[in-house]
């Protein structure tokens, strides 16, 4: 099935005077199954581009087909979003935006009603989503606007989650998560993608990207630059691309630098590192 | 000198737990002093008590000298800046140039000179193209650099950052700290409170707090809080690269001697 962009523009607040063309022909596959990060400069278009992966933004130009959905302005298969968007769920940049119910638990339950589960039902899968997510048992009647910014984004996760989509967008899902939180919600997330679910996943943490991605986009001024794997990208100068060296890689480039026989292809993370570095010394 | 003092806050939203839980810690004039803690720890709550848009219990924050009360608090607004967790709380202009504006009339500083320090300021957080955009229609890394600027441009005694820069990219994110940075040499009493989850910025700052369910469970400088493992244990935040790295190695039996930066650790990794 997978993601394909072709030639996809968009325009932003066409025909007046702050028109702003945020994607400029972007072509692009994403796999099923793969973990893709989404990288690149503030303002270059992430934002703009995964929106495109649930049709609430509609490309101005070109297409984009997501599970056998056609996107396109003027296609009849627009009024199919509804379908699409049980498949595809999307965590915004500003998710906090995403709540409104009265209560967490009805806010989280409010996808998979929504979708044709029993209120009892989904009131269930809310609640094994929010324990998913850390938020305690003591918070469900709780209003999801008096709670902590941390909390909201748990919350706005647990909601996408309870719809089990086969894709997950999420737009910077750890800005605001504790670092506990972050290496939780990650592996989570890692987890899922085990399991089959496609994770597309806008960062500007390039040790994410180093640890979780199994494929990387770059953007630059609304068009992508660079579409491939974790290796291959930090292999090059990533500063080019205004990136980061990620702090495993820079450790492993000292290293090398000074003359350690590493083998690159067993070092994934720091426990790895650590384990290769004993190797070595022995 | 101590700019702010707190002093035994607690505070409640429901009337029933309390969010903040008898806190103490005061600002020294100078300093840059970072927050960290769980997700719902009462960062953000302290945040809003110390500018006044919760009503925090008496005599509990002083700040310049003056108690935090009905009386004083516009006065001790003019000193003290925040940027929200949310740009969007920050935003009251509709556009760019109006928001930044719309602070420095608040300190009534003329407006012949307005356009210069618009200007200035824009042009820190690189959004001078930006200023006649609505801030509802920037990315959210550029609403950020729009709140940031709106508060550097009223030149506060205190700024307060609530996860002011979590969506800022690298570069973004060094520039608003050489900014800041700048702003300390021109006027070194400038005292920071940056409530952060990026844990290489807050061990890189003077002072750091450790708050856990409304209690400070340590207060001090950063080489002193990394010599207590237990507190990250405990209180959901997490070692920087560095001294996870250090850690895992000597797990592996390799001890470190100088471990003062990653260059010489990998020095000595590879004598
Ligand atoms: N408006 C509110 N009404 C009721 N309770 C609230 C409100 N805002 C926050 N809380 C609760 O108060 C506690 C402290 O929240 P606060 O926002 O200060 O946390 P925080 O440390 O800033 O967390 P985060 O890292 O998630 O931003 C949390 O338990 C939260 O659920
Ligand atoms: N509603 C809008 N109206 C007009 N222009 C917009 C709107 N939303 C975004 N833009 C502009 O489009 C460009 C791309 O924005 P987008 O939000 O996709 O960036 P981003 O890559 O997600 O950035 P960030 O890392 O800061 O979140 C930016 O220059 C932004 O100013
Ligand atoms: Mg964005
Ligand atoms: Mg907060």
């Amino acid at each position: 099935m997978s993601i394909n962009f072709k030639n996809v523009f968009y325009t932003y607040s066409e025909k007046t005077p702050f028109r702003h063309e945020a994607l400029k022909d972007v072509s692009l596959t994403i796999n099923d199954g793969s973990f893709t990060c989404i990288v690149g400069h503030t303002g270059c278009g992430k934002s703009t581009l995964i929106q495109q992966l649930n049709g609430l933004l509609i490309p101005t130009l070109g297409s984009v087909d997501v599970n056998g959905y056609h996107i396109e302005k003027k296609s009849k298969s627009l009024k199919k979003l509804h379908d699409l968007r049980k498949e595809v769920g999307v965590v915004f940049q500003f998710s906090e935006y995403q709540l409104f119910e009265e209560t967490i638990e009805e806010d989280v339950a409010f996808g998979p009603i929504n979708f044709g589960v029993k209120k009892e039902e989904a009131i269930k899968i809310a609640h094994e989503c929010l324990e998913t997510v850390g938020i305690p048992e003591s918070y469900y009647k709780k209003s999801p606007f008096e709670i902590s910014g941390g909390e909201k984004r748990r919350v706005a996760i647990a909601g996408i989650l309870a719809l089990q989509p086969k894709i997950l967008v999420l737009d910077e899902p750890t800005a605001g998560l504790d670092p506990r939180g972050t290496k939780y919600i990650l592996d989570l997330f890692k987890e899922l993608n085990k399991q089959g679910t496609t994770i597309v996943f806008v960062t500007h943490d390039i040790n994410i990207v180093y640890e979780y991605a199994t494929d990387v986009i770059v953007m630059n001024e609304g068009k992508v630059v660079m579409q491939t794997v974790p290796e291959k990208l930090f292999a090059e100068d990533v500063e080019q691309y205004s990136l980061e060296t990620p702090l495993i890689q820079k450790t492993v480039n000292l290293l090398l630098a000074k003359g350690m026989k590493l083998d690159v292809s067993k070092i994934h993370s720091l426990e790895d590192l650590v384990k290769e570095i004993a190797r070595v010394r022995k | 000198m101590k700019l702010i003092e707190v002093n035994n806050l607690v505070f409640s939203y429901d009337k029933k737990i309390n969010v903040v839980d008898g806190v103490s810690f005061s600002v020294e004039s100078g300093k840059y002093i970072s927050i960290i803690g769980h997700n719902g720890s009462g960062k953000s709550t302290i945040a809003k008590l110390l500018i006044g848009l919760l009503e925090a219990n008496k005599d509990s924050i002083k700040a310049f000298d003056m108690e935090l009360n009905a009386k004083n608090l516009r006065a001790i607004r003019q000193r003290v800046g925040i940027v929200f967790q949310n740009p969007d709380n920050q935003f009251v202009g509709s556009t760019v140039r109006d928001d930044i504006a719309f602070g420095l009339e608040n300190r009534q500083i003329p407006h012949d000179q307005m356009d210069d320090i618009i200007n200035k300021f824009a042009a820190k957080v690189n959004m001078l193209d930006f200023l006649d955009k609505e801030p509802e229609n920037l990315s959210g890394g550029q609403k950020q650099r729009v709140a940031i600027a709106g508060i550097l441009a009223m030149n506060p005694d205190v700024i307060i950052f609530d996860e002011a820069t979590s969506m800022l990219d690298p570069k973004g994110k060094r520039e608003v700290r050489e900014s800041i940075e700048l702003m300390r040499k021109e006027n070194p009493n400038l005292s920071i409170i940056s409530i952060t989850h990026d844990l290489e910025e807050a061990f890189s700052s003077d002072e750091v707090i450790v708050l856990q369910k409304g209690k400070i469970v340590a207060d001090d400088n950063p080489e002193n809080i990394l010599e207590k493992p237990g507190i990250f244990v405990e209180s959901g935040v997490d070692l920087p690269f560095k001294n996870k790295f250090l850690n895992l190695l000597s797990q592996a039996g390799i001890e470190i001697k100088n471990d003062e930066s990653l260059e010489r650790i990998v020095e000595e990794l590879c004598r």
